[in-house]
């Protein structure tokens, strides 16, 4: 087997697709704890998203031969990993239609300089409260960077579905945030 | 441009790590393997069921063909003039005539092969030209075929062709090589099925001999030797038994007797040389389950697990004498517990076993009808289902099955 620890990711993808266990433990210790948090984002409950996890790294294992090294393999695991989970929350029925009210009234956001006080762990802790849907839309947004056309398509709903849920997680995030300040004196 | 307040969290969000227990990677490779397992299992069960549909496609077809529907042959006599006349010397020369008249005056002569050993066929199988019409003389060997056989130049082309036939074509063997034997009767050859019904008994054995011994080493203490057959408790009252019961922590070992089986089958004849082997078969896996509790207290029970499978495999002769077959073939099996006990309580399989086998096989045949069959076969399980058995520890499993095969 070849030594994989200083290898770039097209390299360790070939080796990957071509079976090389010791290039798929370097895979793993890559990305596996990114990937861990990134399910955690989505499910909130950790030992469903190390289930999560296994599963989207048993996909990546199966499907790396399909990588192309036009973007990072770290994004594609993450792509892999992300489609894997809305797939099975979508399966789950836990992605539940949520009725949308019209009236979106202005909200007091947060400055940046708040933000930047609060450590992640709570950041994290904050995102994993949201309602399922709206948490969902949140990470995919506002993290992962996709567009409302996407996410609408992703997750079978109206553009304007998913831009008026993002706006009441934004609400919700807000008011937590909010909350977390005025309680910590920050 | 200032950035958003969600922005900023996003950037957050998407720089975190989460650490993993130790043995993560472990427990993922072990998912992983199963993942494998379970995929192989998927695509073999497909291909069998296809390959059995397809087989059962092909054995209806072979079935229902009409008995009177013209054959290859018969409408290549058709197409094609009969021979008029043929000279048997180092070459044969045939006449190719085209006239379709019942008596042709050859016009030119193909060439076969010298390697055809043709001989002059016997008057009485050769249906001389009518003596009103041209004869001719038996001194140049020349011989005469009436128009309504089937075309004998295809069959001497085809037959040129064929080296494995060369020993058909002898002086001992006049009328086979005319093809007499194959002309169309007043009554349509019909098709026989062979059908073989066989019954059978079978011991297994793993391949890998650590299967046989699995390392029974209960703690310090009175115990019971790991040959015990019966449910038994050892210093433990039936009171405590349910208390034993409840603890969390303990570990299992397994001590597994071989694999007893017995069958019916039926094999098909779908041609001469190729079968398709399907039945019924219960196997019965026993085994002794030690549970040794954290307290070093232990349990042995006895455990039955009882299966009936479903074979379905093609087999190709490769000997096919009289007294003696000798074939191989290749199949899939699917099992299903029907009953399973351990300790007397019911435990619960729903997952069906897949496995691949393949076999060779040896048939004394005793009269024509009655034949006696020793048979080892190699399996290897796809899916390993969820009670512990000797086919669970490894899952390639060499069986030698026996038994007698009713021809018909």
């Amino acid at each position: 087997m070849a030594e994989t620890s200083h290898i770039e990711d097209n390299e360790l993808a070939r080796l990957c697709a071509r079976g090389d266990e010791k290039a798929r433990k370097e895979l793993y210790t890559r990305y596996a704890t990114y990937l861990y948090a990134l399910c955690i984002r989505y499910v909130g409950d950790r030992e469903f998203a190390r289930d999560l996890m296994h599963d989207a790294m048993i996909k990546i294992f199966d499907t790396v031969g399909k990588y192309k090294p036009t973007g990072s393999l770290k994004s594609w695991c993450a792509r892999v990993t992300v489609n894997l989970v809305i797939d099975h929350l979508r399966k789950s029925r836990k992605l539940e239609t949520v009725s949308i009210d019209q009236t979106q009234e202005k909200i007091p956001e947060p400055q940046n300089e708040e933000i930047a006080k609060i450590p992640k762990a709570e950041l994290m802790r904050m995102v994993g409260e949201l309602p399922e849907t709206k948490r969902v839309i949140f990470n995919l947004f506002c993290v992962e960077g996709y567009s409302h056309k996407d996410i609408a398509e992703m997750l079978n709903i109206k553009e304007k579905t998913s831009s008026s849920l993002l706006f009441k997680a934004r609400a919700q995030l807000a008011e937590n945030v909010k909350d977390y300040i005025m309680k910590n004196g920050l | 441009m200032m950035e958003d307040w969600t922005d900023i969290i996003g950037e957050e969000l998407e720089s975190i790590e989460e650490p993993l227990p130790a043995d993560d990677w472990s427990v993922l490779q072990q998912k992983y393997a199963a993942s494998r397992r379970r995929k192989r299992a998927a695509f073999f069960a497909w291909a069998g069921g296809i390959t059995s549909v397809a087989a059962a496609i092909a054995l209806v077809l072979l079935l229902i063909r009409p008995a009177d529907v013209p054959s290859n042959d018969d409408l290549v006599a058709e197409q094609h003039p009969p021979i008029e006349e043929v000279v048997p010397t180092d070459t044969v020369s045939i006449d190719a005539s085209s006239d379709t008249s019942d008596t042709v005056i050859p016009k030119k002569k193909r060439q076969i092969p010298a390697s055809v050993n043709v001989v002059k066929p016997s008057d009485d199988i050769l249906i001389a030209q009518d003596n009103a019409e041209e004869q001719v003389p038996e001194e140049e060997e020349i011989f005469e075929v009436v128009k309504d056989t089937v075309s004998i130049t295809e069959r001497l082309l085809a037959d040129a062709g064929n080296t494995n036939d060369k020993k058909e074509v002898t002086k001992d063997n006049q009328t086979d090589y005319w093809g007499l034997d194959d002309f169309p009767d007043d009554e349509p050859k019909r098709k026989r099925i062979k059908v073989s019904v066989g019954l059978s008994g079978s011991a297994s054995a793993s391949p890998i001999i650590k299967m046989y011994d699995v390392n029974l080493e209960p703690p310090q203490g009175d115990m019971t030797g790991p040959g015990q057959k019966d449910s038994t408790e050892v210093e433990t009252p039936e009171p405590a038994r349910a208390l034993m019961r409840s603890k969390s922590s303990y570990t299992e070992k397994y001590r597994h007797e071989i694999p007893k089986s017995f069958g019916v089958s039926a094999r098909l004849h779908l041609t001469d040389r190729l079968s398709i082997n399907t039945g019924l078969n219960y196997t019965r896996y026993a085994s002794d389950r030690t549970r040794i509790f954290s307290d070093y207290t232990y349990q042995n029970d006895r455990q039955y697990v009882h299966y009936l499978g479903i074979p379905v495999r093609l087999d190709w002769m490769i000997v096919n004498r009289k007294h003696f077959n000798f074939y191989l073939g290749a199949g899939i099996q699917a099992d299903k517990c029907i009953y399973a006990t351990v300790g007397g309580e019911r435990l619960h399989e729903k997952e069906v076993l897949f496995g691949l086998n393949g076999a060779m096989g040896l048939q004394f045949n005793i009269v024509p009808m009655v034949g006696l069959y020793f048979e080892p076969d190699i399996s290897y399980s796809l899916n390993e289902g969820s009670i512990q058995t000797y086919r669970s520890r490894e899952p390639f499993v060499v069986t030698v099955r026996g038994g007698l095969r009713f021809n018909f």
